[in-house]
């Protein structure tokens, strides 16, 4: 190991995580080269492959610091985009059934394709990312500016993309996906952060909309392809890890930028898929509640991704340096006065977007100053129990009758799936939220508690 | 006779894989890739057919589960039989299966064959594999 491991837990979400192989693949991320400081988890950290989910690790690019696929993950740039809204629970439960049905007629999810299947958008939005969908006709202008990387990650080649990648993904834009993937219709459930909610236009009783998804089967195959050739080289650069999962190799060689220009490219089709969902999220309300567009105020909160690499200027032993900044499972949660924020948002900090569980609560946390992990915070509540185990303790149907009978609208796209993703499945996300707060990585801001839940 | 059981990972999922000869443990992982994900498949006449060449087993098991899961989602086929034959200096894949459209989702879509805790070799009087997928 080059550097330490430092988890960030209490000792009720540490003994989850020593109970599979997450802690030792903390320590496997500590072998890669150019690593600096240590090899960090988030609260949520759970076993992965790899990297743990919640990993995040920094190397140092003029060190010969390494990229690796692995710690970015095969969803490249999968993410979560929170919409607010003028409704009020009340308002959207007098519409919910329209709404909900809206939703479901107009999010594309599970093995389908996206809604959008020109060839010439998709490699315009994989150079443009969202500023390609915008010009297509989806969202607003400001949305943009209320996105990480504002939609459009820097550095993105088309050309880099291979043909097995848009063979296998570029349908699908424009589309959900399954698995843990969602959009949640949510209600503000308590505000913590007065000042803060404001800032992000939360307020207390107001219905929220969030988004996770990523860029689908063509980041899927970009990583496939690019950890490949890097397995292939990495004995040319003298590398070897315990994992080849963690196959790398230094951010600077021809492999190394070939990758960070290909997983910024799907990373584009990640911003631009969210950026078409809250399109079409916003027209499922309009459509489902006959309130017209412009008087449902559906502004983006934020977008952030949680599974990228990204080189950003941080300080090591107090010297600022251009790091390769690796987040598994985390997400970047920058604080007040950094430049890559929104001028709105600069004096409180980034919004960070934790979702939790379809039937327990989601949290809106804030980036703090002196964060001791580049600028990185949770990404969820974590799993907790497998999906084998989570069939096995309730049927789809017995979770979707709980979830009814606890006032949350179900659209999913597989009844008999919906039981991998049931609430006892998750660790508990107030308690990931609180020691967010407590180790220093994020800010409490708002709780936000499911009322509607459309799954892949 | 080959058999495979699931691994219960806490966020993904992935199989351990037993047979008497490699081609048959090849076989025996693609399906169970495949039930994962559709359960039984009704047979059609779709089909995937691909060589892929003689290479360390590690390395074949990757490469024959990645090319199929690729192949699958580009050609639209939900994969319920598989069958692996060695020929020449390489083995011959063919796939069958229906339209993903004709199926239900049993379990969350793999997105990907991963490399981490990847295991193909000899095993006591056969071979045994593990593989970890990304769902």
């Amino acid at each position: 190991m080059h550097v330490p491991g430092i988890v960030f837990a209490s000792e009720a979400l540490l003994a989850s995580a020593a109970e599979d192989r997450a802690l030792d693949q903390v320590a496997n991320v500590a072998h890669l080269p150019g690593i600096v400081e240590a090899s960090f988890a988030m609260p949520d950290i759970h076993w992965g492959y790899g990297f743990p989910i919640g990993g995040v690790a920094a190397t140092d690019v003029a060190a010969g610091g390494v990229v690796s696929p692995g710690g970015v993950g095969f969803d490249i740039c999968c993410g979560v985009r929170l919409l607010r809204s003028a409704l009020s629970e009340a308002d959207f439960r007098a519409h919910r059934d329209g709404i909900m049905d809206q939703l479901d007629r107009r999010i594309p999810r599970g093995l389908g394709k996206g809604a959008i299947a020109s060839r010439a958008l998709l490699v315009d939005v994989l150079e443009r990312g969202a500023h390609a969908a915008l010009e297509a006709g989806f969202g607003t202008e400001r949305d943009l500016d209320r996105c990480e990387e504002h939609g459009r990650s820097a550095g993105a080649d088309a050309s880099s993309i291979s043909e097995r990648a848009l063979l296998r993904g570029g349908g699908q834009l424009g589309s959900l996906g399954a698995g843990n993937h969602f959009l949640e219709v949510q209600v503000v459930d308590r505000v913590v952060d007065p000042a803060a909610a404001k800032a992000f236009g939360l307020v207390e009783g107001a219905v929220t909309v969030m988004i996770h998804c990523g860029s689908r089967g063509l980041g899927h195959q970009t990583c496939t392809d690019h950890l490949r050739t890097m397995g292939a080289a990495m004995a040319r650069h003298g590398i070897s890890v315990p994992d080849r999962q963690l196959a790398c190799v230094p951010v600077g060689s021809a492999e190394g930028r070939s990758y960070l220009a290909a997983m910024a490219a799907a990373a584009n089709f990640a911003w631009a898929n969210r950026h078409i969902l809250a399109h079409e999220a916003r027209e499922a309300f309009a459509a489902g509640s006959g309130i017209a567009l412009s008087d449902l105020e559906m502004d983006l909160v934020y977008d952030v991704a949680h599974n990228l690499a990204k080189v950003e200027v941080h300080h090591v032993e107090g010297t600022p340096k251009e790091l390769c900044v690796h987040r598994k499972g985390a997400t970047r949660a920058f604080g007040p006065g950094h430049d890559a924020l929104p001028e709105d948002l600069r004096r409180v900090g980034q919004p960070v977007l934790v979702p939790g569980s379809m039937g327990t609560a989601s949290w809106v946390l804030r980036g703090v100053e002196g964060n001791p992990a580049f600028g990185s915070a949770a990404h969820g509540a974590g799993r907790v129990m497998s999906r084998k185990q989570a069939q096995r303790t309730e049927s789809g149907r017995q979770v979707r009758a709980d979830l009814e009978s606890g006032g949350i609208s179900v659209r999913p796209g597989s009844v008999k799936l919906l039981s991998e993703e049931a609430p006892y499945a998750y660790k508990d996300v107030d308690a990931v939220a609180e020691v967010c707060e407590r180790a220093g990585l994020a800010a409490r801001v708002a709780r936000l508690r499911p009322l509607g839940v459309v799954k892949g | 006779m080959a058999s495979y059981d699931e691994i219960d990972h806490t966020a993904d999922t992935g199989l351990t894989v037993r047979a008497a000869t490699l081609p048959e443990l090849l076989s025996a992982a693609a399906e169970g890739m495949f039930r994962l994900m559709y359960g039984e498949v009704p047979s059609t006449d779709r089909r995937i057919v691909f060589t892929v060449p003689d290479e360390p087993p590690v390395d074949l098991l990757y490469d024959v589960l990645a090319e199929l899961l690729w192949r699958s989602e580009a050609e639209d086929l939900a994969v319920g039989h598989v069958e692996v034959v060695s020929v020449g200096a390489g083995y011959r894949v063919e796939a069958t299966g229906a339209s993903t459209a004709d199926v239900e989702l049993v379990g969350p879509p793999i997105k990907a064959v991963t490399w981490h805790d990847l295991v193909c070799e000899r095993r006591d009087a056969g071979w045994f594999a593990r593989v970890i997928f990304d769902v």
